[in-house]
């Protein structure tokens, strides 16, 4: 795998080190706007060809390589340089475009901008909170970059027997008790238990949306 | 050339839709782009209808003004980007003409917009003495706090950007210590609500950090002096009733 990646700062440390885990022989080129991080980068990932390049090459830049570049991964620090870059590979073709953000409220701005493989790091501040404080609420633990597949939990909050009008395609439930494991489309739950809903992206969140509905109605 | 217009903003919604449609109709305007802080408000719907390009700030902490115009000068992707406050009762194009007009005639690299009224309080108090004492190449100029400035799109590029306050006579030093040509134009009278008292601590604290720390770097003053003159200033100051 031939892996562009846009930026030299905290969040390509960790983009660089795990493209280099899926693919320790594959090619990884850094390009950073600034003298001094490149130089930093290229002392910290000798592995990695690293290129300096101001905004306007780096731009040119993704248009010139866009066929020989697998993923593009671009993660500056600022939401509008990742946005301008990650627009331009867009348009330009590049194979695939992720984009960290480094500010959950631009999410819509990217994917007005067709970029649609968005790492948000800050997600897990939401995830967690709902997790362990939001009871009855469906909680998305995880849902796949390219949104085939998600994992939501909901801390149950009353006695409550639950049956699904019909069995579901491609989504499973899993109830989680003090003393047991449930596996099945209709269960009698407990307060405290939670359910687990995993499968396709969709039906899983309107199951889950469905099921939290129901559960707080009676509560 | 073509000019770009950043607007900082944050809850702003009285004023987006109205000085954004004037913005474009300034000559030589092609994008126009609102860095939003975090509004809780229509703002950034409002930004939207009239056209603007939207990006929220990408670190949201207070004061983040100069994170918002750094975000808008790496968005922008004319040859002249041209910062404005929207909180401007009588905003008109004028204000975006004179500042871009230097730059577009190659008499400037860097302009600084001023107003006529008294400058503020910080202005008269921190930023203007410790100028005097520090950058005596640049007391002349009125108003060094103001937010109204002009550049070389690249020229941003190669500043690092205060977060804070500090911002704007930030990038007023540092187009002076990359010995650019500095221009400070007349933008008439200019309304606008007073920051409160409670602001303005917090504002010359970081006016005066961003000044002194040039100073060091460039050997205009020691570090141990440097302590002592922030108390000196900060001091005057609280005396005078600031």
């Amino acid at each position: 795998m031939r892996a562009l990646v846009i930026g030299g700062g905290h969040s390509a440390f960790f983009v660089v080190n795990t493209l280099k885990e899926i693919d320790p022989n594959g090619e990884i080129v850094i390009v950073e706007t600034t003298i001094e991080k490149a130089g930093m980068a290229q002392k910290q990932f000798p592995f990695a060809e690293v290129l300096s390049l101001e905004i306007d090459e780096i731009l040119d830049y993704v248009k010139r390589v866009k066929n020989d570049a697998d993923v593009l991964v671009v993660c500056t620090g600022s939401d509008a340089l990742n946005l301008r870059i990650a627009k331009a590979a867009v348009e330009a073709g590049v194979h695939r475009v992720i984009s960290v953000i480094n500010n959950p409220l631009n999410e819509p701005f990217f994917k007005k901008a067709r970029v649609r493989l968005l790492i948000d790091p800050y997600s897990i501040i939401e995830t967690k909170l709902k997790e362990l404080l939001g009871v009855g609420l469906p909680v998305k633990i995880y849902e796949g970059l390219e949104k085939r597949v998600a994992l939501y939990s909901i801390i149950v909050p009353r006695k409550i027997k639950i049956e699904l009008e019909r069995e579901p395609h491609s989504v499973y439930l899993l109830a989680k008790s003090k003393t047991k494991i449930t596996a099945e489309f209709g269960m009698d739950l407990e307060k405290g238990d939670v359910l687990y809903i995993f499968g396709e992206a969709h039906e899983a969140r309107n199951i889950a949306e469905k099921l939290s509905s129901k559960m707080k109605k009676g509560s | 050339m073509y000019v770009a217009v950043v607007f900082p903003v944050k809850n702003r919604e009285r004023f987006v839709k109205k000085n954004v449609s004037i913005a474009f109709k300034a000559k030589r305007v092609k994008e126009v782009i609102i860095v939003d802080g975090g509004s809780t408000d229509g703002t950034v719907k409002r930004a939207l209808e009239a056209g603007a390009k939207v990006i929220v700030q990408s670190k949201l902490i207070y004061p983040g003004k100069g994170i918002a115009m750094r975000d808008g000068a790496l968005m922008a992707s004319q040859d002249v980007v041209v910062f404005v406050d929207i909180d401007i009762e009588n905003f008109d194009t004028s204000f975006i003409e004179k500042l871009a007009e230097p730059i577009i005639n190659g008499r400037a690299d860097f302009v600084k917009g001023r107003y006529q009224r008294k400058a503020g309080r910080v202005t008269e108090l921190v930023a203007k003495p410790l100028l005097k004492m520090f950058y005596p190449e640049l007391a002349s100029f009125k108003q060094p706090l103001s937010g109204e400035i002009a550049g070389h799109r690249k020229f941003f590029y190669s500043v690092e950007f205060e977060e804070g306050w500090g911002v704007d006579v930030g990038l007023l030093l540092d187009a002076f210590r990359m010995k650019k040509r500095i221009e400070e134009v007349d933008l008439g009278y200019r309304e606008h609500e007073m920051k409160p008292l409670h602001m303005l601590t917090d504002m010359a604290y970081q006016v005066a950090e961003a000044i002194l720390r040039r100073a060091v770097e460039d050997g205009r003053l020691n570090k141990r002096e440097m302590s002592k003159r922030l108390v000196e200033v900060i001091t005057e100051a609280e005396e005078i009733g600031l």
